[in-house]
């Protein structure tokens, strides 16, 4: 879809020595982290880990207390899309897709595109109140991807949803990926869908970077074959401590090349 | 029943029929809307002189931390004193003319809008403001498209109640001092022993507080239908 090709590029995100206290605790103690530009990688953790803290630092939401975030290269500004829409309701959806567009691109035919592409076509003087929580997220991911962000970060967006909806949910953001080519950082506890969409898994425990997987099936990746259930136990083995890798913190998440 | 005088409670209350021949005679002389226009007026004045205090007060309180310290209290202190204990001194401070009555509508309604804009401001969902300036808001796009919009409801709330203090203090204004609106019409009468009159004078503030309640409702139904409660509410199909 013309609306939400990108002419330019993703950025590369470089995070170096991140930490952050609130208080005296440490909810990160320093991390490293990489991304290519275009690439997509997940960090998985559990409740708590400092995933949503490392999320909100990369969108300048929240301020380290030390280390450095860089974002180099590529084009369009950093979007975020929340575990809960964050729709206006006061608002229909074409003004809520335009919101963080220019004030004459607000009610173009690039936000007609963009709810299109989610599968909302015609839906644009619908109020968020009628739409259930997946046509939510989809306004969400529209109204992300409509100022061609060069970095997108996700958390948890399918947190609330059912199972099938994340199903296509899931399938739908790694094809708007593909089409646009920002660099996405998705944050989830859910590996699976970790496995599904990253090219890369990146574990966080305890505010440290435990283990970083570098995922190398084709896509669209086939869910339930030995390989990708590989992958799965995997990641879970270095979550769950049964692995080696976990214990040799602060890894490096970076990957050469 | 309607036109039957029983016995020599003539005095006391009386009958439908006489407050409709009432009405009639006062509508006919020209008194009927010569004194709803000035008590309506009076209203109206008072009610956006005080509403728009106390929705400036409301807003800069709400937004900014700073001035809720410095003018929250106060306002607090001035809101808990009764504001018809005040007819005296404003009696004083303005004589009998109009704008005695304005002063103390403009207070009964300062404080309900006050109140509703200050609590509705505080409460608009933080989570929104956070995705706003994440998606480049200047600071007035977010007031204007996050702050205010949010803030709505509550501010409508606090303008049914002040309606209601509205006619409050205006009833009270006039039937203390006025030489004109429908609390004179009401003591007028008194005077020649007119209780139909005073009964129709009472019928016009109901009648007129009708009206102001219809008025706020339609103002919900023309901002707020974005609601989902009121979405459901018009037969729209709304997931839970």
């Amino acid at each position: 879809m013309a609306a939400l090709r990108q002419s330019g590029q993703g950025v590369r995100l470089s995070v170096r020595s991140l930490t952050r206290f609130f208080g005296a605790r440490a909810v990160l103690s320093g991390v490293n982290l990489e991304a290519r530009p275009g690439e997509f990688v997940a960090v998985v953790g559990k409740s708590g880990c400092g995933k949503t803290t490392l999320l909100r630092t990369l969108a300048g939401l929240d301020n380290p207390t030390e280390g450095v975030v860089a974002l180099d290269g590529g084009t369009g500004p950093v979007r975020m899309v929340f575990q809960d829409a964050r729709l206006l309701p006061w608002k229909r959806l074409v003004d809520n897709v335009g919101l963080g567009l220019p004030r004459q691109q607000r009610r173009g035919q690039r936000i007609v595109d963009a709810l299109a592409r989610v599968g909302l076509a015609g839906r644009e003087l619908d109020w968020p109140g009628v739409l259930s929580g997946g046509e939510r997220q989809r306004v969400a991911l529209a109204r992300a991807l409509v100022s061609q962000p060069g970095l997108l970060l996700l958390d948890e967006p399918l947190g609330a949803l059912d199972a099938l909806t994340r199903l296509e949910m899931q399938q739908l953001i790694e094809e708007l990926w593909a089409e646009t080519g920002f660099t996405a950082v998705l944050v989830t506890h859910d590996v699976h869908e970790a496995v599904a969409l990253a090219d890369r898994v990146v574990s966080l425990d305890a505010g440290r970077v435990g283990v970083n997987i570098e995922v190398r099936l084709p896509r669209p990746r086939a869910r339930h074959t030995a390989a990708f259930n590989a992958v799965v136990a995997d990641v879970l083995g270095h979550l769950l401590g049964h692995l080696p890798g976990h214990r040799a913190s602060p890894i490096d998440a970076r990957v050469a090349g | 029943m309607i036109g039957q005088q029983s016995g020599g409670a003539r005095g006391v209350l009386p009958t439908p029929l006489l407050v409709a021949r009432a009405g009639l005679r006062v509508a006919a002389s020209g008194e009927l809307l010569h004194h709803s226009w000035v008590s309506l007026q009076r209203a109206l004045v008072g009610l956006l002189i005080g509403g728009g205090i106390g929705f400036l007060l409301g807003l800069i309180n709400g937004y900014f931390t700073l001035a809720e310290r410095l003018i929250d209290t106060p306002v607090q202190m001035v809101r808990n004193i009764p504001h018809l204990a005040l007819i005296p001194l404003v009696i004083l401070w303005f004589g009998l003319g109009e704008q005695s009555k304005i002063f103390l509508v403009a207070l009964g309604v300062l404080f309900p809008i006050y109140v509703n804009t200050f609590h509705g401001v505080r409460t608009v969902d933080p989570g929104l403001l956070e995705m706003g300036r994440l998606y480049g808001l200047s600071p007035a796009a977010l007031f204007l498209n996050i702050v205010l919009p949010g803030a709505l409801p509550s501010i409508l709330v606090g303008l049914r109640f002040a309606l209601g203090l509205m006619w409050l203090s205006l009833i009270v204004a006039e039937t203390i001092a006025a030489d004109a609106g429908i609390g004179y019409l009401a003591m007028n009468a008194r005077e020649f022993m007119q209780t139909d009159v005073i009964i129709l004078s009472i019928i016009l503030y109901a009648l007129l507080g009708k009206l102001a309640d219809v008025a706020a409702r339609l103002l919900e139904r023309r901002w707020l239908g974005w609601d989902p409660r009121r979405l459901r509410a018009a037969g729209a199909e709304v997931p839970s």
